[in-house]
């Protein structure tokens, strides 16, 4: 079972990831070097960085390694989309296997559509993707709310996919929880050095990817989860025959 | 008869199966989620930068 779980997700995580790698590189990563001329143009009275109180630590230094631009840092993209594919994929398999249900492709699909949504549109409504450059809160502050809003969604969506009648109306409390609590934001009236029409045009082209990432590792990672199904049934059926 | 037991050692630890199985590949999941969108050391962020800023991750 657990083989089946991890070599579906990995199988799965490996091929859209290169796909998503495509898009990210064709229509995200140019207007992230576009926004970081805007970052180090500002970058000289240091006030282009925006961090709330308790980031002392988190430094920005020049002599810290960073991929060269170019294919260096493309080959990295490639490398972080393979990673961040398998580990959601992995994710899936594992909602798969929880569920104890054969998963068609078509049904994989709307558990990709859940995992967008969990994962991506529901957080990006209270941080919405960041350009380099932007005013914005804390990062620990940003990251536990995202993790935290996250994992509200998956236990919110769950519920109503597959709770009774009362735990749905639980599910619907817990979507909009971390909504009510609110995300951490930049102070009023900071703003980052990016153009505003910049930004806007990232969130559109980011979201894109991000759904077209989650459709496809559905209905890949539901396709290998079926395929590598005969593993376990077919004993179960040996075994009574 | 050993058919039997191993038909029923089948059924009755699904459930249990199924948790402990999921529970470690999602815990695999989460962990490569970290690293590439999370983890703090500037080599990683910055390795990992284009990708937490697509995949909407808190960066900087």
């Amino acid at each position: 079972m657990l083989q089946r779980l991890l070599l579906s997700g990995v199988l799965s995580g490996l091929i859209v990831g290169v796909f998503v790698t495509l898009i990210h590189l064709a229509m995200v990563t140019p207007i992230i070097l576009e926004a970081e001329t805007y970052e180090t143009k500002s970058e000289a009275p240091a006030a282009a960085h925006v961090h709330g109180a308790g980031t002392a630590a988190h430094s920005h230094d020049t002599e810290a390694w960073a991929p060269e631009d170019g294919w260096e840092r493309s080959l990295y993209t490639l490398a972080a989309d393979l990673i961040m594919g398998v580990g959601f994929a992995l994710l899936l398999a594992a909602g798969f296997t929880l569920s104890g249900q054969d998963i068609s492709a078509r049904a994989g699909v709307l558990w990709g559509a859940a995992g967008y949504l969990a994962f991506s549109f529901l957080p990006a409504l209270g941080l919405p993707p960041e350009l380099p450059g932007a005013a914005a809160a804390d990062l620990a502050a940003r990251q536990i709310w995202w993790f935290g809003a996250a994992v509200a969604s998956v236990g919110g969506l769950g519920l109503i996919a597959f709770g009774k009648r009362w735990m749905q109306g639980a599910g619907l409390v817990l979507l909009i929880l971390p909504h009510i609590i609110g995300a951490p934001h930049a102070p009023a009236g900071e703003a980052g050095s990016v153009p505003p029409e910049l930004a806007a045009h990232f969130v559109v082209m980011t979201m894109f990817m991000n759904a077209g990432m989650w459709i496809a590792l559905g209905w890949m990672t539901a396709y290998f989860f079926q395929r590598f199904a005969g593993s376990t049934r077919g004993r179960i059926v040996d075994i009574n025959a | 008869m050993s058919t039997n037991t191993d038909t029923q050692t089948t059924v009755s630890s699904t459930l249990s199966q199924r948790v402990a199985t999921a529970a470690f590949g999602s815990l695999i999941g989460l962990f490569l989620i970290y690293g590439v969108g999370f983890a703090q050391p500037e080599t990683i962020h910055n390795a990992a930068h284009d990708t937490r800023h697509a995949a909407s991750f808190p960066c900087h």
